[in-house]
């Protein structure tokens, strides 16, 4: 491999065929850490649901981009990127996961209080009411409100592959790499998460 | 296939009411994203050094013809053949130097080794040896 310009390297192949790779330079990775960070963000928050929780897995995720795989060709940050990031919210789920569990244990000893309360009663309601006349058109704030309640709602699962796959813009086998699954649980999960919003949106009266 | 495009439009005219929630988020949380973008660069890998020395390997091994690649295996195993005779070469030799310091550091001469008188009575003296040795009462 022969370095022949900032950013720039050619391989020889067998016979006498070139490859051209292009490392990510650091306005490259500038460009590219600003077209998703939104994005990223936004996907944070809809797996974590807590805004400052979701700007530190993105924080995370670019550190570990920019450290890590920062010297990698331009056109592998984005699968890169995503899979850091999937990683980082699983992480995330973890933590949580083993909190709760404490939590769980010590309450039980501390509460002496006999609440025969349902704990789904105390999950936020969706008050479809919010909305008005669901045969009504709605403004364009509260179809997005609508939408980005009903892909926070979708299964982690479901919410990943069809985040990857749609709003990325990965073909199948991008979006199984970055998940770590196969490409058939890939297709199922989009579809069922596409079925899913469908209906619910439908209900609901909004019309795309 | 039918049901795949639907999916595949229903997800774009999802995908283009998301773009819009990206482009009016708080200004609190632009900073922020901004800010760590800015520290993410500051600690940018440096590419050139690793993908250097990956590419000699690359190189090596993908820069040779197939055919060149059996004559190579040859010359390794013909540079293999010849190192093993030189290693037995070198052990024969380690051997018989060993051998002639210790005739050399004997208190009988070399010499005495070449007269053939010399080595029959060393016989005839170990034919007694072992004759005497048969004729001790057990």
């Amino acid at each position: 491999m022969v370095k022949v310009a900032a950013g720039q390297t050619v391989v020889h192949d067998p016979p006498f065929s070139i490859r051209i790779f292009y490392l990510a330079s650091r306005p490259q990775l500038s460009d590219f850490l600003a077209s998703v960070e939104r994005r990223a963000y936004k996907q944070a928050l809809f797996a974590v649901r807590d805004e400052d929780t979701a700007l530190d897995i993105v924080q995370d995720t670019m550190l570990k981009l920019s450290e890590k795989y920062g010297g990698r060709p331009a056109e592998e940050l984005p699968l890169l990127f995503q899979r850091i990031l999937q990683n980082t919210i699983r992480d995330f789920y973890r933590r949580q996961k083993v909190r709760s569990m404490w939590t769980t244990l010590l309450s039980s000893f501390s509460s002496g209080d006999d609440d025969d309360s349902d704990p789904l009663e105390t999950l936020p309601t969706d008050s479809t009411s919010r909305f008005g006349n669901p045969h009504g058109s709605l403004e364009q704030s509260q179809v997005l409100a609508i939408i980005e309640k009903e892909v926070e709602k979708l299964p982690a699962r479901q919410r990943e592959a069809f985040l990857l796959r749609y709003w990325e813009d990965m073909d199948i086998a991008e979006t199984a790499l970055a998940m770590g699954c196969s490409e058939g649980s890939v297709k199922t999960h989009c579809s069922r998460a596409t079925h899913t919003l469908a209906a619910v949106l439908k209900a609901k009266g909004v019309e795309l | 296939m039918n049901q795949e495009l639907h999916e595949s439009q229903f997800a774009s005219r999802i995908r283009h009411v998301l773009d819009q929630g990206t482009s009016n988020l708080d200004q609190k949380a632009v900073a922020r994203l901004y800010q760590f973008r800015q520290d993410a660069l500051c600690r940018q890998a440096a590419p050139v050094a690793v993908l250097s020395l990956a590419g000699i390997g690359h190189l090596a091994t993908e820069s040779l013809h197939s055919h060149y690649r059996g004559i190579l295996a040859f010359l390794a195993l013909v540079i293999g053949a010849m190192g093993v005779q030189f290693w037995q070469n070198a052990r024969q030799a380690t051997e018989l130097a060993e051998i002639d310091s210790a005739l050399l550091a004997d208190e009988v001469s070399p010499n005495a080794y070449t007269d053939q008188g010399f080595i029959e009575w060393l016989n005839h003296l170990s034919q007694q040896e072992e004759g005497s040795e048969e004729s001790l009462p057990q």
